[in-house]
């Protein structure tokens, strides 16, 4: 048996993901906290008197983030005053049992609990949702609504800060989708350990530097008290790959994990290149840099029966609201008749109904608004992807995905999708028919 | 695209695809909504590649250049990938582009624009100690292949492709130094390679005193053995394969560098395309050289003396140029292309990693490789001003990788620390007296 590195006598009891050192127990939770400490006082994440409020969820990260939020803040005086702030999605059989575990963290830490609900701020509860959308880019709506639940359940409390648990891995694997999905204005602040600061409630990342192995060992041996299911309504997400190529940089280079949030902090954007300008919501004041934030843009298309109105990108969302609401659509120069007939199919309801597809997400992924669209498992938008968009070519910020899952061949695709659709082999064949170009049998 | 549907049994339909140019039906490749027979390609990626270079070669902006000035020369780096024996047919049909039959049934003619480039072409070679059992054999039959072709080149365009080769020791700048620590501009460090070798030379190149000439078969590797030697030695004590093939990639950037330094030539030619950019700047992303990523993702890079080096493939995915290879004829691939396709290494190293995701996800999403091209030209490194305003420089280099660092209080960058923090702590000197130029410096 090793004895520690840190040399305190004891031997060691575990190998440290982040470092590769052996140490022991306390060793490995006092560098862990003190690197939490570092990374708070380093980056001045607070003041004396803020009043923050910690997103939990009952997941590891959130629980080890309020246990170790409620140690530090006791132990180096930082004068915090905290609050637990958790959202309700509404997802019975999963978001009701990590409610209660949270229920239990404000006993056990002695932590004041706030609970928002997206019943209470939306009208709508996921399961209702995901009656209405389907089990295709449901996260859209979940990650979009969540992110303005914190930020709105927060100004009723009246915190001048939001702590989340997103951890080192998080932070690299955003980074990483960002570069995939061309995404320059997210790019630019992802890796910032604060957001928000420019008008809304700023939100910071005290895990930031933290390897997620790292909570996980300490949130075990701490034996704190959380929740470790997925969510029943995950997809097989875009970001799944991500994850898995994180997962198998960390086990190559374990520090390719700081290496990547490294990489991201140097990044920035040319001048000159377009960006989206910030403003707010003409609906609800929230900031958006559309006219309508995409929680409202979303919320009209639910409670018009058009629940796709807010996925795609935000160019045809424009169409649509304007065929909506019978304004005039501006003819742009890539604007063609086929994407207004499409606009058109959709305000008529008479678009093809959506093909089933399984998801899964990680729990606490508060999708922001990532996820102006969202890949999913085959299907639609893998035959959209392959057969390009007429305007998709040269947007620069946005594009179509899609997950073709262990599919080998579009043949068996087609068969696969109509097969769901309770259709006949022979069918597939003259389903191809519409498919326009490039595939032939 | 024109497409039919034809019936090919009962009960079921197929779409046939043709040509978006030419409306025949041999389609090799399909981009975008377009599909391309053998000769529409290959016009396509010729017409591409040429408005690339000719990009590359315009005066500077706010200059008053000529366009029809002297040919400069203009180095090809070349690995022996299917990118690279791709780049070399684009860059000789470029030259001809418009005087021949192909281009002349699309209406060019030979009245197109002079090419203002002489081109050459640099290898950087391994011995058996610094690369893989059997290297040097398969090098030389590579090299026998890559002269064929410069006899190819020489017939159809008139001009001259000289193949020049150094091994990859010879970045070792410890090699260059003057008895008082300067560096030497003079040593030579490549040897042009011809058929005859030193017979039959004329005199003219034989007074030259940088460039030593050889025969494939008379070229001895390694061209300095006691230095090979201390390489091979600091390889052996770096722990992983991902800094072992990160330190070669920079060695041999940096050959490339001062070859051309030593030649003046102030204009490179690189080997990488879509996909092989997609899978650097993962790379680079995942060993901490993200502030590196955009001079290393552009169309055209300038080093610090003022070399330009492109990437004129920057439009194409490996499939494009692979569609291109075929449409050749097989005098410009013949053993230059590995036939059987690629081999399937083992995952052992970061880019082997990242090299793993970028090809798998591309075939899901085909656009992939597209979009990381294309937000990789929209970058730059966010570096803090108050780096750049310490030294007095807007930009401060690493002294081993000759890229932008991000270290204010060091004279390497964050990735090359990495070799330092990674070697054995017996050869941290080692490498000190061997790649930098003041070895006390801090590091």
């Amino acid at each position: 048996m090793l004895p520690c590195a840190k040399n305190c006598g004891n031997k060691a009891s575990m190998k440290r993901p982040k470092t590769g050192e052996a140490v022991c127990q306390n060793c490995f939770y006092a560098a862990f906290e003190d690197e939490v400490h570092d990374t708070i006082v380093k980056n001045n994440l607070f003041k004396p008197g803020d009043y923050v409020a910690v997103a939990a969820s009952g997941g590891k990260d959130s629980t080890v983030l309020a246990y170790i939020m409620k140690l530090l803040n006791e132990r180096h005086n930082y004068g915090l005053k905290l609050i637990l702030l958790s959202v309700d999605e509404g997802i019975t059989g999963y978001r009701d049992d990590s409610l209660e575990t949270v229920k239990r963290n404000e006993i056990q830490y002695n932590i004041p609990l706030k609970i928002c609900s997206y019943k209470e701020l939306y009208g709508w509860t996921m399961d209702e949702i995901v009656r209405e959308v389907g089990r295709k880019n449901n996260c859209t709506f979940c990650g979009v609504f969540r992110r303005q639940a914190l930020d709105r359940g927060a100004m009723l409390l009246e915190v001048d800060k939001i702590v989340t648990g997103h951890n080192a891995d998080d932070v690299a694997e955003t980074i990483l989708m960002n570069l995939l999905r061309g995404d320059v204005a997210r790019l630019q602040r992802c890796s910032n350990i604060t957001t928000g600061t420019e008008g809304a409630l700023p939100r910071c990342k005290p895990f930031k530097y933290t390897y997620e192995k790292e909570i996980v060992m300490y949130a075990y041996y701490k034996k704190l008290d959380y929740f470790s299911t997925e969510c029943i309504y995950s997809p097989n997400a875009y970001r799944g790959h991500v994850r898995t190529l994180i997962k198998d940089l960390e086990r190559i280079k374990p520090s390719s994990i700081v290496d990547i949030i490294h990489s991201g902090e140097a990044l920035s954007i040319r001048e000159g290149v377009k960006m989206p300008t910030q403003g707010v919501c003409k609906r609800c004041k929230y900031i958006s840099s559309q006219d309508l934030c995409k929680a409202c843009v979303l919320l009209e298309g639910l409670n018009k029966g058009l629940p796709k109105l807010g996925i795609g990108k935000s160019s045809k969302v424009k169409e649509q609201l304007a065929i909506i609401n019978g304004d005039s659509i501006k003819q742009s120069k890539r604007q063609s008749k086929k994407s207004l007939a499409k606009a058109r199919l959709v305000a008529d309801k008479s678009a093809p109904p959506d093909l089933p597809e399984i998801y899964n997400e990680r729990d606490g992924d508060d999708g922001e608004e990532e996820f102006d669209f969202f890949g999913c498992g085959g299907g639609t938008d893998l035959l959209q992807s392959l057969n390009m968009d007429d305007d998709e070519e040269e947007d620069d910020d946005i594009r179509h995905t899609g997950d073709p899952g262990d599919i080998e061949n579009l043949g068996q695709l087609a068969g696969r999708l109509l097969m769901a659709r309770n259709k006949a082999p022979t069918e597939v064949f003259m389903g191809w028919k519409k498919v326009k170009g490039f595939f032939h049998f | 695209m024109e497409s039919e549907t034809a019936k090919v049994g009962v009960g079921r339909v197929a779409t046939v695809i043709s040509c978006s140019e030419c409306d025949s039906k041999d389609v090799i490749i399909k981009k975008a909504r377009k599909a391309y027979c053998r000769p529409c390609w290959k016009y396509h990626c010729d017409f591409r590649f040429r408005k690339r270079l000719f990009e590359f070669g315009r005066p500077a902006k706010g200059t008053i250049g000529e366009v029809f000035r002297p040919a400069e020369q203009v180095l090809i780096c070349y690995d022996g990938s299917p990118t690279s024996v791709a780049l070399i047919n684009l860059a000789l049909n470029a030259l001809v582009f418009g005087n021949n039959q192909e281009s002349a049934a699309y209406g060019t003619s030979s009245n197109n624009l002079p090419f203002p480039f002489k081109f050459s072409i640099v290898v950087i070679l391994e011995s058996e100690l610094n690369g893989s059992p059997g290297v040097e054999g398969r090098q030389k039959k590579h090299l026998h292949s890559l002269l064929s072709w410069t006899k190819h080149a020489e017939k159809c365009s008139d001009c001259q492709f000289p193949l020049l080769a150094s091994c990859v020791e010879m970045s070792v700048k410890e090699y260059h130094k003057e008895g008082d620590g300067s560096m030497s501009n003079k040593t030579p460090i490549v040897v042009k390679l011809t058929e005859e070798g030193v017979a039959n030379c004329p005199q003219s190149q034989l007074d030259e005193p940088e460039i030593q000439i050889s025969n494939v078969d008379n070229l001895g590797l390694p061209f300095n053995e006691s230095l090979d030697h201390h390489l091979m030695e600091l390889r052996k004590s770096l722990k992983g394969k991902t800094e072992d093939k990160d330190f070669l990639t920079v060695l041999k950037l940096n050959l490339v560098h001062q070859i051309a330094e030593q030649f003046k030539i102030s204009k490179i030619l690189l080997p990488e395309d879509q996909t092989s950019l997609a899978v650097k700047m993962f790379t680079m992303m995942s060993l901490g050289r993200g502030s590196q990523v955009a001079e290393e993702m552009s169309f055209t890079s300038t080093s610090e003396n003022g070399s330009v080096y492109a990437r004129p493939l920057i439009d194409f995915s490996d499939d494009d140029l692979r569609g291109y290879l075929e449409t050749l004829n097989n005098e410009c691939t013949d053993g230059l292309v590995n036939k059987s396709g690629k081999r399937k290494l083992k995952i052992d190293s970061v880019d082997r990693q990242c090299d793993d995701f970028i090809v798998n996800l591309q075939k899901g999403y085909p656009a992939t490789v597209s979009t990381l091209t294309r937000i990789g030209s929209k970058l730059q490194s966010g570096l803090d001003d108050a780096i750049s305003s310490d030294v007095g420089n807007s930009k401060r280099r690493c002294q081993f990788c000759n890229r932008q660092s991000d270290c204010a209080s060091d004279v390497l960058c964050y990735g090359c620390q990495h070799f330092l923090n990674d070697v054995h702590p017996d050869k941290k000197g080692h490498f000190r007296n061997l790649f930098l130029c003041n070895p006390t410096a801090k590091s």
